[in-house]
């Protein structure tokens, strides 16, 4: 427990209100990530993958347990709160790529590091991080003119440029063919090498989530696998048969 | 902050356009509230500029009646110079025109106007009436009659030559001459002419231009005395300048309304537009806040973007609202007696951006606000719907600012709470009647809609009520136009049938006046040579009350127990044995006859003059009867309708005391053309120069070329309404217009035709412009009938061509408007448009 986490999960559980009955859809689950840990969130659709995603990353409050974020606890924290510290500490990648349509992809990227009222030296990070994405000749380029592809680039870029200490990914090549998914893999990964950044991928693709150093199956609401990858390889045609992924 | 103000120029980079048309919802209410504004400042300097030639003399002091020594020596005494002027109506003829006319006789002498200058053209031509051996005629009636200078114009025994068209006398509006042009005569020709009878109704002025320093207000305070003693009323300059403000305030008032109403229907539609361009913003306020910024700085975004949009509506407003206030001189012309140059007023410049920019911002961040409910988790599932809470408080702050904003600006108008709160309850109760309206119709079109229907039929009616459809406030704000301009016409039929005969084509159309005695016989003989029936004769004596109650005249004017007028005029009353179909009984019993002898003679009064001179049944007024005491009692009180063209009194006498009273009478007669009408007015001005034929079809349409002055200048100031309903129309047409062009691009992809996307479109248009056409026309026919039964007491006929025109033109305008924001769509590629963003 001397090792500083990230992350820290405790006995999360999260409960919708559906016509006159509850619905759990997660249910007390325990983990912890360390910095620089990539962790791949799988399981079958509806199992609570996405939910427990917008939890960590206090986009939704917990119905119990508690969420420890960069050495916040979220249940504590005011939604301004929480804000500040995604802004400060996490960056995003989605399966829609959510890219500010009225901004150009420059803009984008830059956009974290504005709120956070950062100016020195800002444009020539985010056309860096552009050209680390191989978009350095899109800078100008708005959403609409982007493939999927170079949109989830700009993503990416966008989600390292306040240099976060944590990495929330939702399945982000979800959106894309094998060649663009894969081109988008290999950045997110040499990204976070570069950064030290801790990863946790939401993703049903099984080339995505075999290059995570641990694997997270949720079933039902329910952790129902939680091991480093090299282990959970063996097991991964057997897992992905179940998940239909 | 920085940051907020960059991401606010940014996102709009995509919306600006749409933005700036939101915008253009305010500025008609804008443009309306400076236009009118200013011409109020205008209008203020002007009338300080020019106040002494609102009266042209220092003084005016008016009587009634001929000055008898008394009231001759107590004028003679004003010090200053004087000047006087006798006034009467009388038919002239006009032998090279072969036309006679009734004109208003008016004889000066002296040095009057010595402020300002009676207007002629040519302008030499008030000299040679000045110098005694011209007349001046009403340029109206000189250019109708197609007269020119040296043609003659003949006023009982006096024929005068014309000097020219009389134009202007200093302090008078073209409003003076509308019933009975103008004709100014020197006064040394007066006696010749043989008009100004005993018994007639003439008016005496004296005008004076006092010694350097008098205070004409506080001699007139001084002599108060004397002067409500010997029945003389007067005007001074300051008098005449609150007059005139207060006429002009309470117009203002009204253009000011109009201009308000425009205004908030503009927010209206503004809060639709924008309300449908934050729904799309909603993923990026999503965005925003999982990148880390607060809920503060996502509404700051927008409401700088609200606060722009308020800033441009609200200067472009003012900028077109200067332009508006140079037409306003033409549309008040003839209403307003001072020559008003326009000039740009800074003060209604501030005060239209101040209003404009509040009322903009504040419709604005009502659907902004609706952005704190934007969940970041919407990020990660679309299907996330915003935060639930019905009951928003920032929204309902927003609503207590703008009533309360409303209210104020109402009370800085009016200075009454009563009356603002009655306009502001006014305004609620017709926008939530028009939303009721609006679901009913919606409700409607979409249950009892014929489902067999064609498919183009069935997609555009069910384009109205598909999500996010701005439907309810469109067909509020078109119907409210609608609204005002039907109840407007509605008012103006009500009035205009009302000075009509109802007894239509059987009813008299030719009055002959001041009739003599020895000239009834032979003026009913003239008639009857030319076979013209007699359809009235009524004997008139004059008369003035004495005494009330056993009170002097004098006594009750010192006390201010009735208005002056009521007290000091002279009556024009008659004798009869029944009530006219004009009358009804309202208290006591008709007396129709009397003995001759009989006294207190029991009397009819009306009921408006009974309340202004506070009398009960059983009262007693003592009559002077052309010098004669006459002792009468109230007998009873009767409801007159004045608004009839007919002969009506304030006082009927019973038959059998007034036969002897030297009197004059008024006769009744029916032409069958207006030809007819102009050869008998002839034949009775030659035989008979004293006696005035009033031609009733003239006045009709003089009192409709009145009515319809004033409600041009309504529909002036309406037309901003009914214009800002249609930009509001524009601005959410052009937001639903990307929803649209997708569907149209979709069903394009289907295999529907370009006519068959056309009927789609030009069915939705044409259902939402009848549906606000006929919310607007159920309102208006409420209010005219609320009008008809509470303000004119007339009873209430929607016109049919006022219904069919106003749902032609909302629904024509409509179908146009709706097609403009069409324009080009459809020749873009499907692709294009379905891979467009939908943001923006």
């Amino acid at each position: 427990m001397d090792d500083p986490t990230v992350l820290e999960i405790q006995h999360l559980s999260k409960t919708y209100r559906s016509g006159r009955r509850d619905l759990t859809v997660l249910r007390g689950i325990d983990f912890v990530l360390k910095p620089g840990e990539t962790c791949a969130v799988v399981g079958p659709s509806g199992s609570g993958k996405t939910t427990l995603l917008g939890l960590c990353a206090g986009l939704d409050n917990a119905s119990d347990g508690s969420v420890l974020l960069c050495g916040e606890r979220l249940e504590t924290l005011s939604e301004d709160a929480r804000a500040r510290l995604r802004n400060r500490s996490v960056g995003f990648v989605f399966q829609n790529f959510q890219l500010v349509p009225s901004l150009t992809a420059l803009e984008n990227v830059m956009v974290p590091a504005e709120i956070a009222g950062r100016r020195d030296g800002l444009r020539r990070a985010a056309r860096e991080l552009l050209a680390a994405v191989g978009l350095v000749d899109r800078t100008d380029h708005y959403p609409v003119q982007l493939s999927g592809g170079e949109q989830q680039r700009v993503a990416l870029a966008r989600a390292f440029i306040n240099r976060p200490s944590i990495l929330f990914a939702d399945e982000p090549t979800g959106n894309l063919d094998e060649e663009t998914g894969a081109r988008v893999t290999r950045l997110l990964f040499d990204l976070n090498r570069e950064s030290g950044a801790a990863v946790m991928i939401v993703t049903h693709d099984w080339e995505l989530a075999g290059r995570a150093g641990r694997l997270l199956r949720l079933k039902g609401g329910e952790v129902v696998e939680d091991r480093p990858m090299e282990a959970a390889a063996a097991k991964s045609g057997d897992v992905a048969a179940r998940d239909g992924g | 902050m920085g940051w907020v103000f960059k991401m606010a120029w940014r996102d709009s980079r995509r919306g600006r356009k749409r933005l700036f048309v939101f915008s253009l919802a305010i500025v008609l209410g804008v443009a309306a509230l400076v236009g009118v504004r200013g011409y109020r400042d205008n209008l203020e300097m002007a009338v300080a500029d020019q106040a002494r030639g609102l009266l042209g003399a220092d003084l005016l002091i008016t009587s009634r009646q001929a000055p008898d020594n008394s009231v001759e020596a107590f004028l003679a005494g004003i010090p200053g110079e004087r000047s006087r002027e006798i006034s009467f109506t009388s038919m002239a003829t006009f032998p090279e025109a072969d036309a006679s006319r009734l004109v208003m006789v008016r004889a000066f002498e002296g040095g009057f106007p010595w402020y300002g200058e009676i207007g002629s053209d040519p302008s030499a031509a008030a000299a040679s009436w000045r110098a005694g051996e011209a007349a001046l005629l009403e340029e109206s009636l000189l250019r109708q009659l197609d007269l020119g200078p040296g043609e003659r114009v003949r006023l009982g025994g006096v024929s005068l030559p014309l000097a020219g068209a009389l134009r202007q006398i200093p302090g008078e509006g073209i409003g003076h001459g509308q019933l009975a042009p103008r004709v100014l005569v020197p006064m040394a020709k007066l006696e010749g002419t043989g008009l100004l009878q005993a018994g007639g109704l003439a008016r005496y002025r004296s005008y004076y231009r006092l010694p350097e320093g008098t205070d004409a207000d506080a001699w007139v305070d001084e002599h108060a005395r004397e002067l409500s003693d010997l029945r003389l009323s007067t005007r001074t300059v300051e008098g005449r300048k609150e007059d005139l403000g207060a006429t002009f305030d309470n117009l203002a008032r009204f253009l000011n309304l109009a201009g308000l109403v425009a205004l908030l229907l503009g927010g209206v539609g503004e809060a639709a537009g924008v309300y449908g361009y934050v729904s799309r913003k909603r993923d990026t306020a999503a965005i925003l806040r999982c990148l880390g910024s607060s809920n503060r700085q996502v509404l700051a975004v927008y409401l700088i973007q609200g606060a722009a949009l308020g800033l441009a509506g609200a200067g472009v407003g003012a900028l077109l609202g200067v332009g508006i206030q140079r037409l306003l001189p033409g549309v008040f012309s003839g209403l307003i007696p001072v020559e008003v140059v326009v000039s740009i007023s800074g003060r209604a410049i501030a005060e239209g951006l101040a209003v404009g920019f509040g009322v903009c911002v504040l419709f604005a961040t009502w659907p902004i606000a609706a952005l704190r409910r934007v969940t970041p988790l919407r990020a990660l599932r679309a299907s996330v719907s915003d935060r639930d809470g019905a009951l928003d408080p920032v929204v309902w702050a927003i609503a207590a600012v703008l009533v309360a904003g409303v209210w104020g600006y109402l009370q800085v108008q009016f200075d009454s709470p009563a009356v603002a709160a009655g306009f502001l309850g006014g305004l609620g109760l017709v926008f939530l009647t028009l939303t009721v309206l609006s679901w009913l119709l919606l409700w409607g079109a979409r249950y009892l809609a014929p489902a067999r229907a064609p498919f183009s039929w069935r997609q555009g009616v069910a384009s109205l009520y598909r999500p996010n459809n701005r439907t309810v406030a469109l067909l509020v704000s078109l119907g409210l136009g609608t609204c005002l301009i039907a109840a407007l016409a509605f008012s103006r039929d009500m009035l205009v049938e009302q000075v009509r005969f109802s007894e239509g084509e059987s009813a008299p159309n030719l009055a002959f006046f001041d009739i003599q005695d020895d000239q009834v016989e032979p003026l009913r003989e003239l008639l009857r040579e030319r076979a013209l029936p007699v359809e009235a004769s009524i004997p008139i004596v004059t008369m003035r009350i004495q005494s009330i109650r056993g009170r002097s005249v004098s006594e009750l004017l010192r006390e201010n127990a009735a208005p002056g007028w009521t007290l000091r005029r002279e009556y024009r009353s008659t004798y009869r044995g029944a009530l006219t179909g004009t009358e009804r009984l309202a208290a006591g019993r008709w007396i129709g006859s009397v003995e001759p002898d009989e006294e207190p003679v029991p009397i009819s009064v009306e009921t408006g003059l009974a309340e202004d001179l506070g009398l009960a049944l059983g009262d007693e007024i003592v009559w002077d009867v052309q010098g004669v005491p006459l002792p009468s009692v109230v007998a009873s009180l009767r409801d007159v309708e004045w608004r009839r063209i007919s002969p009506n009194f304030f006082v009927v006498f019973p038959e059998g005391v007034l036969e002897p009273a030297p009197k004059f009478h008024v006769l009744l007669t029916r032409t069958v053309s207006p030809e007819e009408t102009g050869r008998v007015q002839r034949a009775a001005s030659e035989r008979f120069g004293n006696i005035s034929a009033v031609d009733l079809r003239l006045v009709v349409d003089t009192v409709e070329g009145v009515l319809e002055r004033i409600v041009f200048v309504a529909r002036f100031m309406a037309g901003f309404t009914v214009a800002t309903g249609f930009v509001v129309l524009l601005a959410v047409a052009a937001t639903a217009r990307y929803q649209r062009r997708r569907e149209s691009c979709l069903l394009r992809t289907l295999g529907a035709s370009a006519g068959q996307l056309s009927a789609i479109r030009t069915v939705e248009f044409l259902v939402l412009g009848t549906l606000a056409a006929t919310a607007g026309l159920v309102l208006a026919c409420g209010a005219g009938w609320a009008l008809g039964r509470y303000v004119f007491a007339l009873p209430f006929t929607p016109s049919w061509t006022v219904i069919l025109s106003c749902w032609a033109l909302v629904a024509g305008a409509t179908v146009a408007i709706g097609w403009l924001t069409e324009l080009g769509g459809a020749r873009r590629p499907p692709l294009e448009v379905l891979r467009e963003s939908g943001e923006g």
